[in-house]
């Protein structure tokens, strides 16, 4: 204790340490930093997770939800609807859409598109059957890319494929659209290998567009000869062979379909190029059919009735195929007060073939061959639904006629159709029927029916069927009689025999006499008419 | 003065009890030495160890954890096929549009107000104990103890969340998981519990004393 004693002694020599109040930091104050450090971090990454925000213009909002409705590629979740809020003038509305920052550099102006997905029956296929239970959603497709946007407009339908399937684009063109719409699926051998992509009024030709997709590997079997055909709904077709019906599959009957195949006789030809045109012909039958190019247009004329004849009638040279009808009219001649049909004929030409060149020979031309006999002829196709037909034929008694000419189309002479003699020929039977005598006939028919009433009801029939019967019991009796004496003889002697045989003869007699008996008391006008 | 009928406390009378086996010891004024039980050999303290200091630290680090407990969703409900996530206030939200008021009250209580609250009057009390306030020491004394018994009940909400993650587990059909909030929710009503327990209500007292 002598140093407190040195200190007491010497105030004001030493002075007293002063005390310093400890301030060392409590280590408490870790956990508001590590609290603070785990804000700071989720800040940081709410902000890296923050991705761009979009705009979409949908015409309705149907099934979308703010703050539910996920954006979804690749059916990922890739972000999610903020708000949904009308347009400009309430026309449409719009969709705000957070998306995930992985798609910062997807949302540009090439190729980026929206769309909502809902449960729908297309193309042969069922899609979007998990948006029943789900919702609905929109799905994305992200661009390449370009310039970045971030305001889209929103598809109607999804887009026609995801760009990442491979495969080829070709172009059909049709009269018609028929079932067909984007989707329809396009089958090769029944399998199900594209589909319709997109289609469009093509103003110049007044035909339709179509433009399709064959996945890879299948569009290698598009050659430049192949033939495609609307295989929608079923075809059935009646023939000597029965009913066949023909389909691609259930759900072409539903929604129609494409299928394409190759003919084939005719030999292997190139793949065909991306957009390659095709024609969409209209039945399988018919994209078979063989092609004939090369048409010659005739004209006839017909004064009689064409009922049963259309366009697209056929005409025909010995029964056999030729040509169509391509255009029939009706028209009235002021020089000879009458009326005329021109029928425009197209014969396929091709479809003859021309053997004995060899001879040195020459076609006869078309004047020849009308000197010789060559006419039309009006015939009927089938008795059953009374189309008409035009047959070409050569008629060596026919009256002469020579060959004119109209606007350089050919004009044929024609006979009478041989119809038209048929009618005539019935008109003539019905005449005669006419002419008969028929009430004459009636009343002396009713006559003679009197007599036999009379005749039938009168006691005279009974008594001759009575005396009838007593000769047969007379019969009887004289068999047995017969019989009696019959009994004597012995067997083998030949007077047995005869009598043996005599009875026998005279009981079929007494039988077939009993039979007629019978049967004259059930039918006494059989005496008159007979059995 | 608002205890006019109380006589002495054992810090003025420089006496110290001990929290291990309640003997009461004389108190030597030594700023440096920790002092130790003479019976049974526990630390003695007059005031609980730097109660202001640690009840602060802790009470900042609810407020931090406080900010993500509501942003971020607490359960992830996923129903045939349709996910959606929920925050507190979402839930409370979506329990109004549904009808059922009473639970969106009970929620909105229970999560959002009470933890607020406690976190609010603990504030409260720090800086009128620091700044050696008069002010109604009673009240004051009655909020701390509606602090720490009320403290607990927030736990109801992380209790329904894990209940509803072992009961709601059917797969596809319906599967609920808790989100990251449940976590953080979790903290903060611990850590206010914590702080409510580390904060010494005799401060209140010792600053009217002071005066």
């Amino acid at each position: 204790m002598s140093e407190n004693d040195q200190k007491q002694n010497s105030p004001d020599i030493i002075p007293t340490a002063l005390v310093k109040e400890k301030r060392t930091l409590s280590l408490i104050w870790l956990i508001p930093l590590v609290a603070l450090a785990i804000g700071v971090w989720l800040t940081i990454k709410a902000i890296n997770e923050k991705g761009p925000t979009v705009t979409i213009t949908f015409k309705s909002a149907e099934g979308l939800n703010a703050g539910k409705t996920k954006v979804k590629y690749k059916n990922v979740d890739v972000g999610l609807v903020e708000e949904i809020q009308f347009g400009e003038d309430l026309s449409n509305v719009e969709v705000i859409a957070s998306l995930s920052p992985d798609m910062r550099n997807y949302l540009t102006d090439d190729g980026t598109e929206f769309w909502v997905v809902r449960a729908r029956l297309a193309g042969g296929k069922v899609s979007g059957l998990g948006t029943i239970l789900s919702g609905a959603y929109i799905s994305m497709q992200p661009g390449s890319p370009g310039k970045k946007m971030r305001h889209f407009t929103g598809l109607d339908t999804p887009p026609p494929l995801k760009i990442d399937i491979p495969g080829s684009r070709y172009v059909l063109t049709s009269p018609t659209l028929s079932s067909l719409d984007i989707g329809t699926s396009i089958f090769y051998r029944k399998l199900r290998v594209g589909e319709v992509v997109n289609y469009e009024l093509d103003e110049k030709n007044d035909s339709i567009r179509i433009e399709v997709f064959i996945q890879s590997p299948y569009d290698k079997h598009v050659h430049e000869n192949t033939r495609f055909w609307n295989a929608s709904g079923i075809s059935a077709e009646f023939g000597a062979d029965g009913v066949e019906i023909k389909t691609e599959s259930i759900g072409a009957i539903l929604t129609g379909g494409i299928a394409f195949g190759k003919p084939d006789k005719v030999g292997k030809q190139p793949v065909a190029d991306q957009g390659h045109e095709f024609y969409l012909f209209k039945s399988e039958k018919k994209a078979f059919e063989k092609q004939y190019i090369k048409k010659e247009q005739y004209l006839v004329y017909f004064d009689g009735s064409v009922r049963g004849l259309t366009i697209g009638s056929p005409v025909t040279v010995l029964g056999m195929h030729a040509g169509e009808v391509i255009d029939l009219r009706l028209e009235f001649d002021l020089r000879d007060s009458s009326f005329k049909i021109p029928v425009l004929l197209e014969m396929e030409t091709e479809r003859l073939s021309i053997i004995g060149q060899d001879t040195g020979m020459e076609l006869p031309t078309l004047e020849e061959l009308v000197r010789r006999g060559l006419r039309a002829q009006l015939r009927s196709g089938s008795l059953l639904t009374g189309q008409l037909l035009i047959d070409l034929n050569m008629y060596e008694n026919a009256e002469p006629a020579t060959v004119t000419y109209e606007e350089g189309v050919a004009i044929l002479p024609t006979i009478p159709t041989s119809l038209d003699a048929i009618k005539s020929s019935l008109q003539a039977l019905m005449n005669k029927i006419e002419k008969m005598p028929l009430e004459e006939i009636g009343q002396n028919l009713n006559g003679t029916l009197e007599g036999i009433n009379k005749l039938t009801n009168s006691g005279d029939l009974h008594d001759t069927l009575v005396n009838l019967n007593k000769a047969s019991a007379q019969l009887n009796k004289t068999l047995k009689q017969a019989e009696s004496v019959a009994a004597g003889f012995d067997e083998s002697s030949p007077a047995y025999q005869d009598i043996r045989k005599t009875m026998n003869e005279l009981s079929a007699a007494a039988r077939s006499l009993r039979l007629m008996m019978d049967y004259l008391e059930r039918h006494p006008e059989a005496l008159i008419k007979g059995k | 003065m608002n205890s006019p009928s109380y006589n002495i406390t054992a810090m003025e009378a420089g006496l110290l009890s001990c929290h291990g086996c309640d003997l009461l010891s004389a108190r030597q004024d030594s700023l440096q030495q920790a002092l130790q039980c003479p019976r049974c050999g526990a630390s003695l303290h007059g005031r609980k160890t730097n109660s202001l200091a640690r009840t602060w630290a802790l009470v900042i680090t609810a407020f931090i954890l406080y900010v993500p407990s509501m942003l971020l969703p607490i359960t992830t409900v996923t129903s045939l096929g349709k996910v959606q996530s929920d925050t507190i206030m979402s839930g409370v939200i979506l329990f109004i549009q549904s009808g059922s008021w009473e639970i969106a009250l009970v929620i909105f209580v229970a999560s959002i107000i009470v933890p607020m609250m406690k976190l609010l009057i603990l504030v409260y009390l720090l800086i009128s104990v620091q700044r050696k306030s008069q002010w109604r020491p009673r009240d004051r004394a009655k909020l701390y103890r509606l602090t720490e018994f009320v403290g607990r009940w927030s736990m109801v909400d992380v209790y329904v969340v894990t209940i509803l993650v072992a009961l709601v587990n059917f797969g596809v059909l319906a599967d609920i998981d808790a989100g990251p909030a449940a976590f953080y929710f979790a903290a903060v009503v611990i850590i206010t519990i914590i702080a409510a327990r580390t904060f010494d209500p005799r401060l209140i007292w010792d600053g009217i004393e002071d005066k």
